[in-house]
C-alpha cells in the first residue's frame, strides 16, 4: 500500500515537473514576444515622434513639363526615400524622380531639401478654391503690364522687366535702354524672352536678362506688330489691328499670313497659343474671343462681348496641364477662367484690385495688378507628401 | 496470506500506477492545451502590434468614379491584401479590386501601398471609409465630395 502511494506520488511529482517546465517556457515564450513587439512599437512611436516634414515649394515647369515639389526633412531622424509617397490631385503618383541637392539618394537626411519631379503630371484648375490668394508682391512694380511665366515670372512694367521667381520674390530687373526702347508685350519660351520692342520687331534676350539679337523685324510683312505668342514652331503676330502672321521660331523668318481679317475677325488685340489659336478681338468696341484651329483654319467665336468687358490680355495655360484653360483679364477686377470651348469654369477676382491688366497660368495663376503688384493665384490642385511612417505634408498648388 | 497479499499489493500498485497515468494525462492534456492558447494568444498580440496602416488619401480630394483608396502598410509585418474588409460610409464593401504599388510582392509589404478602387459614384457631401487588416487593425478616413 505504501509503496503504491509513494508510486504514485512520484509520477504526480515527474508529471508536476515536466508539466510546470512546458509552461513555463510557454509563458516566457509569450512575455518574450510581447515584450519584443512592445519594443518595435515603442521604437516606431519614437520615429514617428521624431518626424516631420515640410513642402516648402511646388512649382509646375510649361517648358519640360514637369512639377517640381520641394520637401524639407524637418524631423531629427534619417527617412528613407524610396519608401516615400507622392499624391497630386488625389491621385497615387506611381512614378517620379528624386534627388538631393542633384544628388541621387536614398538617405533623407534632418534639414535636406529633397526634390520630387513628375514629369507630365495630373494638375488643373479647380474652380472649388477657399482660399485663392497665395502672394502678391508690389515692391518693384509701379504699373506692371504683359507678363510671360517661365522658370521666372517677368512682368513688363514701363520700360523695364521685373523678374520673379516662381514663389514672387522679386529677382532682379531687366533694364536695357538701346534695345528696349518702348516695349509692349512679352513672351518667355525656351532660352530666350521674347520682347515686342517699339511696335515694330521682336527682340530676343536670354532669360538672365542680356540681349541676344532682333529676331523679328520685317516691315514689309509686319508693319505694325500688336501682340504675339508662341509655340515650338512658329511666333503668331497680330499685325496692324487686322491679321495674323507667322514666323518660323528658329530663325524668325515671315513664313505666312496665316489668318486674314474678315470672317470672324475684326481687330484682334491680343492672341495666345494652345491646342488652338485663341485671338481676343474686337468688334465696335465691344471684345470677343475666337477660336482658330492652328493652321489658322475653323475660326468660331467661343466668347461673346455679353461676357467680356475691358479685357486686356489672354493666356492660355501649358500643354501638360489635365484640362487646358483659357484665362481672360475682365472688367479689370477678375480673371475668367474658362475651358477651350469657351464654357466657363469659374473667375478669380480674390486679391487683385480693380487695375488687373495681364495674366499667365502656369502651375499657378500669375497676375500683374497695378495696384497689388505680382499677385499669384493658387490653380487648385493639391499635392501631399507621405514618408515611410505614415507622416505626411499637404500643400495646395 | 502470503502470496495473495503480494497479489493484492501488486493490484494496488498497477491501479494506482493506472490511474495517476490517466490523472497526469489529463493534466498534460490540458496544460497543452493551455500552453497552445498562450502561443497563439501571444503570436495574434505580437502581429497586432507590429500592424499599423493608415489611409493615405488626401481628404481634400479622393477621386470619385471610381473611388480610389490608397492605404500603406506602417507596420513591420507582411498582410494578405485579401483578408481586407473596406467599409464605406458604413456598409462593407465587396465589390472592389486591388493593386498593389511599391514592390513586386504579391503580399502587402511594409511601406508599401495597395490601391482599393470601389466602382462608385460618392454623391456631395461628407463620406467616411474604413480599411480594417485580417487581424482587426483598422483606419479611418473621413473625407467631403
Amino acid at each position: 500500500m505504501g509503496f503504491s502511494v509513494s508510486a504514485t506520488m512520484a509520477i504526480f511529482l515527474a508529471a508536476f515537473l515536466i508539466l510546470f517546465s512546458i509552461l513555463y517556457a510557454s509563458v516566457t515564450d509569450a512575455f518574450d514576444k510581447v515584450t519584443v513587439s512592445l519594443d518595435e512599437r515603442y521604437d516606431d512611436m519614437s520615429e514617428r515622434s521624431q518626424t516631420q516634414i515640410s513642402i516648402i515649394d511646388v512649382n509646375y515647369y510649361r517648358d519640360t513639363n514637369d512639377l517640381e515639389v520641394l520637401v524639407q526633412n524637418t524631423g531629427s531622424i534619417a527617412l528613407e526615400i524610396s519608401e516615400s509617397n507622392l499624391l497630386v490631385s488625389g491621385l497615387f503618383m506611381s512614378s517620379f524622380i528624386t534627388d538631393i541637392e542633384g544628388k541621387t539618394t536614398d538617405i533623407w537626411l534632418p534639414l535636406e531639401v529633397l526634390t520630387i519631379t513628375v514629369n507630365d503630371p495630373l494638375i488643373d484648375f479647380d474652380s472649388d478654391v477657399g482660399l485663392r490668394n497665395l502672394v502678391a508682391n508690389d515692391a518693384q512694380l509701379s504699373s506692371p503690364t504683359s507678363l510671360s511665366v517661365g522658370e521666372c515670372a517677368y512682368v513688363l512694367d514701363g520700360n523695364s522687366i521685373d523678374v520673379f521667381t516662381l514663389t514672387g520674390t522679386f529677382s532682379f530687373t531687366i533694364t536695357d535702354s538701346a534695345h528696349m526702347v518702348a516695349p509692349s508685350d512679352i513672351k518667355v519660351f525656351g532660352e530666350y524672352l521674347y520682347v515686342l520692342d517699339e511696335a515694330s520687331h521682336i527682340d530676343r534676350f536670354d532669360t538672365d536678362g542680356n540681349w541676344v539679337d532682333v529676331f523679328v523685324s520685317d516691315a514689309t510683312n509686319a508693319s505694325t506688330p500688336v501682340s504675339f505668342a508662341i509655340d515650338s514652331d512658329y511666333i503668331y503676330m497680330i499685325d496692324n489691328f487686322d491679321h495674323i502672321d507667322r514666323f518660323n521660331i528658329s530663325t524668325g523668318v515671315f513664313v505666312d499670313q496665316l489668318i486674314a481679317n474678315g470672317g470672324t475677325m475684326t481687330s484682334p488685340i491680343d492672341i495666345t497659343v494652345g491646342a488652338y489659336i485663341f485671338v481676343l478681338d474686337n468688334s465696335s468696341g465691344s471684345n470677343h474671343i475666337d477660336r482658330y484651329g492652328l493652321d489658322g483654319s475653323e475660326g468660331a467665336q467661343i466668347i461673346g462681348s455679353g461676357m467680356l468687358s475691358s479685357t486686356t490680355d489672354i493666356s492660355v495655360s501649358a500643354g501638360g496641364l489635365d484640362e487646358r484653360s483659357l484665362f481672360i483679364t475682365n472688367n479689370s477686377d477678375e480673371i475668367l477662367v474658362a475651358y477651350e470651348n469657351g464654357t466657363m469654369r469659374g473667375t478669380i477676382d480674390e486679391g487683385l484690385s480693380d487695375s488687373v491688366w495681364g495674366v499667365d497660368a502656369t502651375g499657378k495663376i500669375f497676375v500683374s495688378d497695378s495696384v497689388n503688384g505680382l499677385v499669384i493665384e493658387r490653380l487648385g490642385t493639391s499635392v501631399k507628401v507621405v514618408v515611410e511612417n505614415g507622416i505626411s505634408d499637404i500643400i495646395m498648388l | 496470506m502470503g502470496a495473495s497479499g503480494a497479489s493484492t499489493q501488486l493490484i494496488f500498485f498497477v491501479s494506482a500506477v493506472i490511474v495517476a497515468s490517466a490523472v497526469v494525462a489529463a493534466a498534460a492534456n490540458s496544460v497543452y492545451g493551455i500552453t497552445s492558447g498562450i502561443d497563439q494568444k501571444s503570436d495574434n498580440i505580437q502581429k497586432e502590434m507590429l500592424t499599423e496602416i493608415s489611409i493615405i488619401n488626401d481628404p481634400t480630394n479622393v477621386p470619385n468614379d471610381p473611388v480610389r483608396i490608397y492605404v500603406k502598410n506602417l507596420g513591420n509585418t507582411v498582410l494578405n491584401q485579401n483578408y481586407i474588409t473596406v467599409m464605406l460610409d458604413g456598409m462593407v464593401v465587396t465589390d472592389y479590386t486591388l493593386s498593389l504599388s511599391g514592390n513586386t510582392s504579391s503580399y502587402w509589404d511594409p511601406s508599401s501601398v495597395i490601391l482599393i478602387t470601389i466602382d462608385q459614384t460618392l454623391a456631395s457631401g461628407d463620406h467616411t471609409v474604413t480599411v480594417t487588416t485580417e487581424n482587426g487593425i483598422m483606419d479611418r478616413l473621413s473625407f467631403r465630395i
